[in-house]
C-alpha cells in the first residue's frame, strides 16, 4: 500500500486491508498505525 | 514508551533449536524475523540457550542461586523483578495489566520488570470466581478476581527486602522505604537494590498479613503503560500453541464425522497407510487421524482416508429443527430465574400500555485466527501437553480422563492465545492427542484445519426469547417479563458443576433484576440441548439478556415518548456512577446535537464484572443502504489499572459484538454446520470497521472487568438506531440476514 500510496487516507487504507481479517477487531488501531507509518517514512 | 521491557529474563531461541537438529523450517515465526532483514540472520547464529524461552513456563527449579522466588514474582540479582503469570494472554493484555500490579505494590521500576508464564497448577492459582478448583481464564477475572492476591503477595516480597535492608544497615524498617527497584534509607539515604538484597531476604519469614499500599502510593496504577507482549508479537517471538515444537514429534491431520457426536464404523485406510511419511492413521473419539512425519504428508494422506460412521441422531438435526426445538421449550413453563421479584401478572394487567417482543439469537463460531491444536507425549506414564488454553486444569483433566491416569501427573505447557473468545479450552483436541501420541509412541502434533475449528467449535448457543413489558400511566416500566429458550453453557461444558447448580445455568444470569428497579419482575429459561457442542462465548448471558432489556426499554422510551437517554437517566438516577456514564456517552456522541441524526442507546450493568456501560452507536445511509458510523462507549468499571488496555479491551469487544449481531450465524444441514471458513461464515473487516470512541473512567478502589464488556450493549444500541432511522426494530440476528440492507 505504502509503495504505491505514500500517505494513504482512510479509503486507501480500508480498500487495501479489507482483505485482511482481525477476529480482535483492531481495525481501528491498525488503520491508525498505517497513518502513523506512512508520516513516519515521509 | 520506548524503554519498555523487551527481553524475557532467560534467553533462547526456537529457531536455533531448528538448526541444531539439522532441519531448516520455515516458520511463521521465521518469516517474521526475515521481515526484519538482519534480525533473522542473527536469530540463526544464536546459540541455543536450552532453557524455555520466550515467555515460556517458569518452574521453581528455574530459581537460581540468590533468587528471592513466591508464586507470582522472582527477583534476580541483576535487579530485574519477573512477574509469574497463571492467567492466558490471548490479547486482551493481562499480562501487562498484572505485571503492572505487582510492580506497583512491589515497588519496582517499570523498566525493570519482566514477566513469565507459568502452566503449574497452584492452589493460589486457582479462581476464586468461576466454578471449583479451576486454574482459569474466563470472565475477565485476570485483573478483579486476583487483584488483591497479586497486590499481596508483592507486598509480603517488599516488606521482606525492606527487613533485610534495614537489618543489613541495623536500623528501624520504617525509615526504609522501597521504591524504583531499591530499599532506601531515608535519613541517610543509603540504599541498596532489590537485586543485591534477594538473596538475604529470601532466608526471612514470609509476614503473615503485609501492609497493603494506599492508592496514593501506587503511582504506576492508572498509568497508560505500553503493552508488554507487542514487542514479542511484532518480532515473531512470541509463541502460541500452534508453535509448539517438541523434539522428535509427528504431525496428525484430523477429520471429524459430520454430525457432533459422531463414531467412525469403518476405516478404508489402504492408500493412505502407503503414503510417504505416514506411520499411523486411526479412529479418534469423532473421527480419523493421519499421523506423518510432516504436517502436509498427513493432510495429504488423510485426503485418501475413507471412513463410515454409524448413524447419529444429530444427523437428523438443522437449523429448523433448532428453531422448532426453541419453540417448543419456549412455549412451555421453563425454569423459573432467580431474582423475580414482585408480581408480574397483577401488575401486567393494571399497567398502562403493554407491548411485548421476539428475539433471536443465531448460533456463533468463536473463530479465532489461532485455530486450536494440541501437542502431546505420553509415554508410560508420562503424559505433557502444549497448547493455548484457557485453564490449564481443564486440559490435564481432558487428558487423564482419555488415558485413565491421575490429572495431577499431567504436565501442561501453556502458550499464548491467538484469539479466545470463550474458546480455548481443548476437550476434543487435547483427548485427541493424547491418544494418538500413546498410539503412536512419539510426541504428535494435532492441527486442526480452520475447517475443522469452525465446524467442531464449542459453539455460542442459539436463543429465542419472549418479552413483555408493562408501562404506567407516566409511561414508565412497572412489569418486565423475559422468557428465554437455549443451551447452556454449565450444561454443556461443566456437566458436574451442571448437576449441582441446575437449573441455574449462564443464560439465567442477568435476565431480570437490572439497575433500572423495575418494580414487577418475571423471567423463566427452558433448557434447550444444541445439536453441536456449546461453550462459553464472549458476553455470555450479558449479550441476549442485555439486548432483550434494553431493546424493550428503548421501545418504551418511544411509547412515552420521552428522550431515551433521558428515560433511562430516569430510572437510573439512585445511583450517580450509573448517571455518570450515560451523561458521559451523551456528551461523547453530542446525543440531541444536530439534525436528522440516528442514534441510539444502550446501558448495561453488571454485578459480576463490578462494570457500569453505555454504548451510543451512530448509523446513516438510510434508507439506500446503512453504513455503521461511529460507535461512542463510555464505562466505570471501578478501578482502571491501565486505561490504554481498558479502553483497547472494550473497543475489541464493541466491534466483536457488532459483527457477532451484524453478520454472523452457523446454519446446521444434516447435523453438520454449513459454514467452515471466513468465506461462509462473514466476520467484520477493515472497511467495515466504524470510527469507536471509548473513555473510562477510574472510580474506587476495587478493579473491575473491561474485556468482555464491550460486546453487552453495541448489538442492541445498533438495532435502537437503526429503529430510529427506519422505524423497524431489529430483534433477530444477524441482522443482514434479515432484512437489513448494508451500504
Amino acid at each position: 500500500l505504502l509503495k504505491v500510496t505514500p500517505l494513504p487516507n482512510r479509503n486507501d487504507i480500508d480498500s487495501a486491508m479489507s482483505g485482511n481479517l482481525c477476529r480482535c477487531a483492531a481495525y481501528t488501531r491498525i488503520r491508525t498505525a498505517i497513518t502513523d507509518a506512512s508520516e513516519t517514512l515521509r | 514508551m520506548s524503554t519498555a521491557p523487551l527481553a524475557p529474563a532467560t534467553g533462547g531461541d526456537e529457531s536455533s533449536a531448528n538448526v541444531a537438529d539439522g532441519e531448516f523450517q520455515l516458520s511463521r515465526r521465521a518469516i517474521l524475523k526475515g521481515a526484519a532483514g538482519s534480525v533473522f540472520l542473527l536469530a540463526f547464529s544464536m546459540p541455543a540457550l536450552g532453557k524455555a524461552a520466550i515467555a515460556g513456563a517458569m518452574v521453581p527449579e528455574d530459581a537460581a542461586v540468590g533468587q528471592l522466588l513466591n508464586a507470582f514474582l522472582a527477583i534476580g540479582a541483576d535487579n530485574i523483578v519477573t512477574a509469574i503469570i497463571a492467567q492466558t494472554e490471548g490479547g486482551q493484555g493481562n499480562s501487562t495489566g498484572i505485571t503492572q500490579v505487582l510492580a506497583a505494590e512491589l515497588g519496582a521500576e517499570w523498566t525493570l520488570m519482566r514477566y513469565q508464564f507459568t502452566s503449574e497448577r497452584l492452589p493460589i492459582y486457582v479462581n476464586p470466581s468461576l466454578y471449583e478448583g479451576l486454574v482459569i481464564t474466563a470472565g475477565s477475572t485476570s485483573i478483579s478476581s486476583f487483584y488483591k492476591t497479586f497486590r499481596n503477595a508483592a507486598a509480603t516480597t517488599r516488606e521482606m527486602l525492606v527487613t533485610a535492608a534495614a537489618q543489613r544497615w541495623k536500623v528501624s524498617p520504617t525509615d526504609c522505604i522501597a521504591e524504583k527497584s531499591f530499599v532506601t534509607h531515608r535519613p541517610s539515604k543509603r540504599r541498596l537494590s532489590f537485586g543485591q538484597l534477594a538473596a538475604a531476604a529470601s532466608k526471612l519469614p514470609v509476614p503473615k498479613e503485609p501492609h497493603l499500599r494506599s492508592l496514593v502510593e501506587l503511582p504506576l496504577i492508572g498509568q497508560e503503560l505500553a503493552r508488554l507482549d507487542v514487542p514479542y508479537k511484532v518480532n515473531g517471538s512470541a509463541r502460541f500453541g500452534f508453535d509448539a515444537d517438541v523434539p522428535g514429534m509427528l504431525y496428525a491431520a484430523i477429520r471429524h464425522g459430520k454430525a457432533y457426536g459422531s463414531v467412525v464404523a469403518t476405516i478404508d485406510a489402504e492408500r493412505a497407510r502407503k503414503m510417504p511419511g505416514v506411520h499411523l492413521v486411526m479412529a479418534i473419539p469423532q473421527g480419523v487421524a493421519v499421523v506423518a512425519d510432516q504436517y502436509w504428508q498427513a493432510a495429504t494422506a488423510l485426503a485418501e482416508v475413507r471412513e463410515t460412521y454409524h448413524d447419529h441422531p444429530n444427523l437428523k438435526q438443522s437449523s429448523a429443527t433448532v428453531e422448532s426445538s426453541l419453540r417448543k421449550a419456549l412455549a412451555g413453563p421453563g425454569d423459573t430465574a432467580f431474582g423475580v421479584h414482585g408480581d408480574f401478572p397483577g401488575a401486567l394487567k393494571s399497567a398502562a400500555k403493554v407491548f411485548e417482543g421476539d428475539f433471536s439469537f443465531a448460533i456463533l463460531a468463536h473463530a479465532p485466527i489461532e485455530p486450536v491444536s494440541c501437542t502431546a507425549l505420553v509415554i508410560g506414564d508420562r503424559c505433557e501437553l502444549w497448547l493455548s488454553t484457557k485453564s490449564s486444569t481443564l486440559d490435564a483433566g481432558f487428558a487423564a480422563k482419555a488415558l485413565g491416569i491421575d490429572p495431577a501427573t499431567v504436565k501442561v505447557h501453556n502458550e499464548f492465545q491467538g484469539g479466545d473468545f470463550g474458546r480455548r479450552s481443548g476437550k476434543d483436541h487435547t483427548t485427541e492427542a493424547v491418544l494418538i501420541a500413546k498410539a503412536a509412541g512419539k510426541p504428535v502434533k494435532v492441527v486442526w484445519t480452520r475447517e475443522e475449528d469452525i465446524r467442531m467449535d464449542q459453539h455460542r448457543t442459539a436463543l429465542l426469547g419472549h418479552a413483555r413489558m408493562g408501562l404506567d400511566g407516566e409511561g414508565m416500566p412497572v412489569a418486565f417479563e423475559s422468557r428465554i429458550a437455549s443451551d447452556g453453557v454449565w450444561r454443556a461444558l461443566f456437566p458436574e458443576w451442571y448437576a449441582k447448580k441446575k437449573p441455574l445455568d449462564l443464560p439465567i444470569f442477568g435476565l431480570v433484576g437490572s439497575a433500572y428497579g423495575i418494580p414487577n419482575e418475571a423471567g423463566s429459561y427452558a433448557v434447550t440441548p444444541m445439536p453441536v457442542r456449546v461453550g462459553a462465548f464472549r458476553g455470555n448471558a450479558e449479550v441476549h439478556n442485555g439486548f432483550i432489556l434494553e431493546s424493550m426499554v428503548d421501545e418504551a422510551a418511544y411509547m412515552a415518548g420521552q428522550d431515551p437517554v433521558a428515560y433511562r437517566r430516569r430510572m437510573l438516577v439512585k445511583d450517580p456512577r450509573n448517571v455518570a456514564v450515560l451523561d458521559h456517552v451523551a456528551k461523547m456522541a453530542k446525543w440531541g446535537v444536530g439534525q436528522n441524526r440516528a442514534l441510539g442507546v444502550a446501558f448495561y450493568a453488571s454485578d459480576f464484572y463490578k462494570c457500569r456501560l453505555a454504548v451510543i452507536v451512530e448509523v446513516t445511509g438510510f434508507p439506500e443502504g446503512m453504513k455503521v458510523k461511529n460507535i461512542f462507549a463510555a464505562c466505570d468499571s471501578g478501578l482502571v489499572i491501565n486505561p490504554k488496555l481498558a479502553r483497547q479491551s472494550i473497543e475489541g469487544g464493541l466491534l466483536f459484538g457488532l459483527s457477532n449481531a451484524l453478520y454472523e450465524e452457523i446454519t446446521l444441514k444434516d447435523g453438520a454446520p454449513e459454514q467452515s471458513n471466513f468465506n461462509g461464515y462473514r466476520v467484520l473487516r477493515m472497511n467495515e470497521a466504524p470510527d469507536v470512541f471509548v473513555e473510562v473512567m477510574s472510580v474506587g478502589e476495587e478493579p473491575g472487568s473491561f474485556g468482555e464488556v464491550g460486546t453487552f450493549s453495541v448489538g442492541v444500541a445498533l438495532s435502537n438506531a437503526i429503529f430510529v432511522a427506519t422505524g423497524q426494530r431489529m430483534r433477530t440476528q444477524p441482522f443482514v440476514k434479515h432484512g437489513l440492507k448494508l451500504a
